[in-house]
């Protein structure tokens, strides 16, 4: 059942093997709006959440060739608008414009890449729910959480923490919205 | 003070001016003389023709002024003179050299040179044959070919090459008798120069090659030399003395001890331009303007009269000589130009103003040319000149080639001007040959010291490749006193060693002194190094190798459908003057930035002339090769340059768009011909120095950041085209004269329109001898070279 | 190293647990050891940047003469050091981005630093292409924008090339650091007791919590931009070689320029990151997490790059006498021979004569050997940027243009400020920030712990 006045349920791991077997009990489980928390990337755990998002490789290659494309107007513009003879050089000197071409090509899909990483994450957001819970400072340290959230049509206060505690959690929260 | 002097009818009263040809100051001086009897005239020029006039005198028993028609000339054989270098003649004698020259192939029409010298000379750099010898060898060079000719008697033993030398010259004397000419320097001993005349009229070379006039200088007779003036003044016999535009403290011979000698004249009148060493010893100094800022009158070289008018009014007050001179006349307040109409009265006559008008227009009055007179020149005996004792060195003195003898010395342009053979700014110096630095084990700079009789001057060492062995050539101009912002403290005055009785050739002793003077040259190496940068060709093969195809380019070539302007400058015509180097500084604006900048390698000229040497230090080979920017069709500085402040226009020159340019430096990196110049500080004057008044308007002062270089006078160029347009015509053939080519006197430098075949570039571009500096480059510049013709007899060649 | 070997020598302690290297590396900003020293360290560079902003008022105040410049060399100094410390900003990169590509996790206990270091470096880089203009106010022509003389930037040039070049790089650098760091704030921010760093750290980890999805996301974002950053590196150094080799100039005008500069980068920047690798383990007394293989490894890559450079060097030497084009071979006697050689032996033996030190296991593994011979590398590339400058300038076609160079006083003067202009951020940034990748050397610890326990059960 749905939850509004909760934002989830966050069980605390020791060791990110056993974060992983939780996820996938989880997801055997039923649940689906489920979430982890780790100091860094554990490996797999992206699988068995079914998290697929390739939006930020699109993004870099999207800038990529923005920034190829925007690289080749400008220096075709501006040799365009004002055409002058600089060394007796063509005016449209594709090898000359290559170097910028390439330089953009990568700023900009460089730009992209990380912005768009953040903005999909949607971040910075500096107030978050699960923040209140007294123990998610270990989340950056050594603990590996994962959080059943409460949108959930499976959720259930006492079925889920049940669930997770048979999981072998060292802690599980209730974290308010 | 003139009923003073009018009392005593002129007793004890005396004038010293240099030498002048000026008509008005000559009727003026003549007024003054007969006014005051008793007065006397002296004149006395630190480089003057005192003994070419006395060498005439001698040869013909009366006075006479000798000119030379090189256009008429095939073997010219000089002694130690240099007809081709600094002074009055140099541009009337380049320019006719140059008709003999260039196109004129060798053993077709062309002159051919035979030098003895004991410093190298602009002569001797382009000179078919070339001995170095000291000065004391130099008479019995001259009476060795006299001798050969049939003039006088063999003179003692020559050494090897000096007997080649002669023995070649006198050969060419003989083949072309009648266009052949014998030169003696104008500074040897009298007796030495007699034998000039002799040899030229015994080969039928007298009004060909030669010729004779009535003096174009005023001679003021017995008892004016500057001798005849200190004598009197020891003897207490001079009360007054006017000293009209001259400066004897500083210049007179050191021997004559003029500086002490002066403070016994109970009066002393200074007329000047500066406040200078004279000036500041006597009780009054008149202050005169300046030779462009004066109504006044003068000959030329060859007797043409030229009134000259003034191009502003006097920036600093003053008044000309010939007002001063009207005031001793008894005239109050006389305006600036009555003293010269009232003599070109006499002349004009009924139609003064038409005639007047005429003249000024034209800058000369006409049909006042010389007429050549018949003289035949009687043999003297010539005296042996002493010979030079071990341990001792012979000492020349020269004037400089950029401020003369001195009264340059406070123009800063000139002092900036790099010396044509040794590239020295700023400074003058001991000029040594290789043989005499490697015996005292002397580098460039160390400080030598001088000593002729009792009198010493110090300066520092600067080796000379082809200076006669032991020769030591001082240069006159520098050590001034204290006399403006420019010319203090800069050099040694030679004037302090010269000897009265033999001003231009002593024997002395040379030793080393403590300390090392910074030299600032403009040119670092002078070899070539087997490269090509100046080619040669030779009778044997008179065309250059052309490629057997074209370059290669990566790129399509530009299209110039209008003008494509060009430059092509002739190798065998330039004789390393200095001239484009002055009139491009003049007419671009170019700052001075002072010695220790030329020494750090921060001259500003656009124009340079390389001079290279070639061949072993004893006896080199020189070439000049004036580099002004090449104009690339594939600039490698345009392409280098992230703002377009150097571009290519339409009709073919590499513009420097100064506004636009941030001083990235990256078209000075680029240039494989080193052309460009920067402005590494602010070298403008201050905004309230008259240096602001000599800038050319049409050419922007540049500030600090910013580059700079030659601009094919693109000002010039413009102002054509607005011209052209105004008569609603295009441009005509060879309409533009860019500034180096209008000041070169051999017309060694063409500048025109190279899409028009019949302008004097195009015609230079198909010659045989052309050919493009560095370029295997494939920079495709528009400044090219035609190469120069190897005459040397052997044809000796680049090493 | 082989595969075999990783699994069986792990290259951190795998004794160590993540709390504990946590604790040691997030407590460095918040409980600075050896303030004595770092404050020292900190006056003695505030001195050298005060130097730098001296120099660069009179620069800027009495013009581009107060260096010792003149035609014919006309770019000394200043180009030659903007190069120089581009050079060793790449290494940064290179650790961060190229090492992390092949996989070789013993970058993650040096990538923090050399990513910092390379920020610095590229700043004072950057700082010298506005230095040395003669109108560095109006720098703001190399970008293109409608202006009111209606003319563009040329784009033929490569000092224009070199303008994106230099922006990209910074750019990259930054943001690849600054992602690179987002959850090591996070970590620390979680570790601040006081208010102030509270707030400091929490606005700069924008709000990370490390979520799977976002760690994702983030793991896309880091490689991609780690593919992105190591062609970025040989791009922009090879520009920043064809500055030279674009002109015709005998010594520059050479094909073996870019990878010869890109290698010699690589070369000199790794000198510096191991003089830094060894300055910061002894200073926090990390030697647990830069390990001497991790010392050893570093020697390495720097005999690697060393030779490889060397390489350079005979090519460069045997494309001209090959070539026999008499300008080229002239620089080649200038240099060998000339009035500079010394600039062009004294690169040889500080870079390649001394490196030959790094063949000896117990060389590389010494921490004050491998400084030292990381300084002399840093030397060695000094000169020779100099060399490349200075002799091929000073010389070039015309024998009438030839001239000379001496530095003046002011030159120095600024090239030592920029040495300021790098210790002072550098020593402020370890001061705040976590001078080790935190989360990384997690990773890899987890890692060998998860190899240890696999082998135990095998």
């Amino acid at each position: 059942m749905p939850d509004s006045e909760h934002y989830g349920m966050l069980a605390e791991f020791k060791e990110p093997e056993r974060l992983v077997e939780a996820a996938r009990r989880a997801r055997a489980e039923g649940y689906r709006d489920i979430d982890a928390f780790t100091p860094f990337p554990v490996e797999g755990l992206g699988e068995i959440l079914q998290f697929r998002d390739r939006r930020v490789l699109w993004l870099g290659l999207i800038g990529g060739f923005t920034g190829f494309f925007t690289a080749l107007a400008m220096q075709m513009f501006t040799n365009f608008d004002f055409p002058i003879n600089a060394g007796g050089r063509p005016l449209y000197p594709l090898s000359a414009f290559a170097v910028v071409a390439f330089e953009l090509t990568v700023l900009f899909s460089a730009a992209f890449t990380a912005i768009g990483m953040l903005a999909l994450n949607g971040l910075p957001r500096l107030r978050y729910p699960v923040f209140g819970a007294p123990r998610f400072h270990l989340a950056s340290k050594d603990r590996f959480f994962l959080c059943i959230k409460a949108g959930d049509p499976r959720f259930d206060p006492s079925a889920t923490r049940t669930f997770l505690e048979r999981l072998g959690a060292e802690t599980v929260e209730l974290v308010p919205a | 003070m003139r009923r003073n002097w009018a009392d005593r009818k002129g007793e004890g009263l005396r004038f010293l001016a240099g030498e002048f040809t000026s008509p008005t100051l000559i009727r003026q001086i003549k007024q003054l003389l007969s006014d005051f009897p008793a007065a006397r005239l002296h004149v006395f020029e630190p480089v003057g023709s005192a003994l070419r006039g006395e060498g005439l005198r001698s040869a013909f028993g009366r006075d006479a002024t000798l000119h030379y028609r090189l256009e008429n000339c095939d073997a010219l054989v000089s002694i130690d003179d240099d007809p081709l270098g600094p002074g009055p003649s140099q541009v009337l004698h380049a320019r006719a050299w140059s008709q003999r020259r260039g196109e004129a192939k060798p053993g077709q029409n062309r002159i051919t040179m035979h030098l003895a010298e004991c410093i190298p000379s602009l002569t001797g750099a382009v000179a078919s044959t070339r001995v170095a010898c000291d000065p004391s060898r130099l008479a019995a060079l001259a009476r060795f070919v006299a001798a050969q000719l049939g003039v006088g008697t063999m003179s003692d033993d020559l050494n090897e090459p000096e007997r080649r030398w002669a023995s070649q010259a006198a050969a060419a004397l003989r083949e072309h008798r009648g266009r052949s000419l014998f030169a003696v320097g104008a500074h040897l001993p009298a007796a030495i120069q007699t034998l000039a005349p002799l040899v030229n009229h015994h080969l039928g070379n007298s009004g060909s090659t030669v010729w004779y006039s009535d003096p174009i200088t005023f001679q003021a007779g017995d008892g004016s030399s500057l001798g005849d003036l200190v004598h009197d003044i020891s003897a207490g016999t001079v009360d007054t003395l006017v000293m009209v535009d001259c400066n004897p403290v500083y210049t007179a011979p050191g021997d004559l001890a003029f500086a002490n000698l002066l403070p016994r004249v109970r009066e002393r009148i200074h007329l000047g331009l500066y406040r200078d060493e004279t000036a500041q010893l006597c009780h009054r100094h008149l202050p005169l303007t300046h030779a462009l800022e004066s109504w006044s009158d003068g000959r030329a070289v060859d007797g043409t009269a030229s009134i000259i008018q003034p191009l502003l009014t006097p920036l600093y007050g003053g008044r000309n000589v010939h007002q001063f001179l009207d005031m001793l006349l008894g005239t109050v307040d006389p305006p600036a130009d009555a003293a010269v109409r009232a003599t070109w009265t006499q002349t004009f006559g009924s139609d003064f103003d038409t005639h007047w008008r005429q003249s000024l227009h034209d800058g000369f009055v006409a049909d006042t040319a010389a007429s050549p007179i018949d003289l035949t020149p009687r043999l003297i005996d010539m005296p042996q000149l002493p010979a030079r004792s071990a341990g001792q060195i012979e000492v020349t003195l020269r004037p400089d080639p950029c401020v003369w003898d001195g009264r340059l010395a406070n123009v800063a342009w000139l002092q900036e001007l790099p010396k044509p053979l040794s590239k020295l700014t700023w400074d003058n110096v001991f000029a040594i040959s290789p043989g005499l630095a490697e015996r005292m084990q002397l580098a460039n700079g160390d400080m030598l010291e001088v000593a002729i009789e009792d009198r010493r001057v110090s300066g520092p060492a600067w080796i000379v490749p082809g200076q006669a062995t032991n020769t030591v050539g001082l240069s006159l101009g520098y050590g001034r006193g204290n006399i403006g912002r420019v010319a203090t403290e800069i050099g040694y005055s030679a004037y302090i060693v010269q000897s009265a009785a033999q001003p231009w050739w002593s024997t002395g002793s040379l030793r080393r002194v403590a300390g090392r003077r910074q030299l600032a040259t403009t040119q670092l190496h002078h070899r070539m190094e087997g490269f090509d940068f100046v080619r040669e060709v030779s009778a044997a093969q008179p065309a250059l190798p052309q490629p057997s195809h074209p370059q290669p380019d990566l790129y399509a070539p530009w299209p110039y459908p209008n003008e494509a302007w060009g430059m092509v400058i002739d190798l065998d015509l330039c004789i390393g003057c200095n001239a484009c180097v002055t009139a491009c500084t003049a007419e671009n604006n170019i700052a001075v930035v002072g010695k220790e900048q030329v020494a750090m390698g921060r001259d500003m000229q656009w124009l340079r002339i390389d001079r290279y040497q070639a061949g072993n230090l004893e006896d080199p080979r020189f070439y000049f090769q004036p580099v002004p920017c090449m104009h690339c069709e594939k600039a490698p500085c345009e392409m280098g340059c992230p703002v377009h402040a150097t571009v290519h226009s339409p009709d073919g020159i590499n513009q420097m768009v100064y506004n636009r340019c941030i001083g990235t430096r990256t078209c000075s990196s680029y240039c494989p011909y080193k052309v460009r110049r920067f402005n590494w500080f602010d070298y403008r004057a201050p905004p309230d120095s008259p240096t602001h008044a000599a800038h050319n308007p049409d050419v922007t002062v540049r500030s600090r950041g910013v580059m700079e270089k030659c601009t094919y006078c693109i000002q010039r160029v413009q102002r054509a085209r607005v011209t052209a347009d105004k008569e609603n015509r295009s441009l005509r053939t060879d309409e533009v004269v860019t500034a180096c080519q209008q000041a070169c006197p051999t017309s060694a430098i063409v500048f025109g329109n190279l899409n028009d075949p019949d302008s004097a570039v195009a015609k230079r571009r198909r010659s045989g001898r052309h050919y493009v500096l560095l370029e295997e480059l494939g920079t495709k510049p528009r400044t090219t070279y035609l190469a120069r013709w190897n005459d040397t007899p052997d044809g000796k060649d680049t090493d | 190293m082989s595969v075999t070997s990783e699994q069986t020598r792990p290259i951190i302690s795998p004794q160590q647990t993540l709390s504990d290297v946590t604790d040691q590396l997030a407590s460095i900003p918040l409980h600075f050891p050896t303030r004595r020293r770092w404050l020292i360290a900190l006056a003695l560079s505030s001195l050298l940047l005060l130097l730098f902003f001296v120099a660069a008022t009179v620069l800027f105040t009495r013009g581009v003469g107060v260096w010792g410049l003149d035609i014919p060399v006309n770019w000394a100094f200043a180009i030659h050091n903007y190069v120089w410390w581009l050079g060793i900003g790449h290494a940064g990169t290179l650790i961060s981005a190229l090492l992390l590509l092949m996989g070789r996790e013993w970058r993650n206990s040096l990538n923090r630093f050399a990513e910092t270091m390379t920020l610095f470096a590229v700043v004072c880089a950057a700082v010298y292409p506005v230095l040395h203009l003669g109108r560095p106010w109006y720098i703001y022509w190399m970008f293109p924008y409608p202006a009111t003389m209606k003319v563009w930037p040329q784009f033929r040039s490569p000092l224009e090339w070199d303008v994106w070049a230099v922006t990209t790089y910074l750019t990259v650098s930054i943001l690849f650091w600054y992602i690179g760091l987002v959850p090591d704030l996070a970590a620390a921010r979680d570790r601040a007791h006081r208010r102030g760093w509270q707030v400091f750290f929490g606005v700069f980890s924008l709000g990370w919590r490390g979520s799977a999805l976002h760690w994702l996301r983030w793991q896309q974002a880091y490689r991609l931009l780690a593919a992105l950053a190591v062609p970025l590196v040989v791009s922009v150094h090879s520009e920043v070689s064809l500055l030279f080799a674009s002109g015709q100039i005998p010594g520059w005008h050479s094909t073996i320029f870019p990878p010869y500069f890109v290698m010699g980068a690589a070369f000199s920047g790794f000198a510096v990151v191991a003089m830094i690798a060894i300055a910061i383990r002894a200073l926090f007394r990390l030697q647990n997490l830069v390990t001497d293989d991790h010392l050893d490894v570093l020697g390495k890559v720097l005999l690697a790059t060393g030779l490889m450079t060397a390489y350079g060097y005979v090519f460069e030497i045997f494309d001209a006498l090959y070539g026999g084009h008499p300008h080229e071979i002239q620089t080649v006697e200038d240099r060998l021979f000339g009035i500079y050689a010394w600039s062009y032996w004294g690169a040889v033996f500080f870079n390649f004569v001394v490196l030959q030190g790094l063949w000896w296991r117990s060389v590389r593994r010494t921490p004050w050997a491998l400084f030292l011979i990381g300084l002399s590398v840093a030397v060695g590339m000094w000169l020779e940027r100099y060399m490349i400058l200075v002799t091929s300038l000073y010389r070039d076609f015309l024998v009438s243009s030839w001239g000379h160079y001496t530095p003046s006083f002011w030159d120095w003067a600024q090239y030592l400020g920029t040495i300021g202009l790098f210790m002072v951020p550098f020593l402020l940034v370890i001061r705040v920030f976590p001078v080790i990748s935190i989360f990384e050397t997690k990773e890899l610890l987890e890692e060998e712990e998860e190899e240890q326990a696999g082998l135990r059960h095998a």
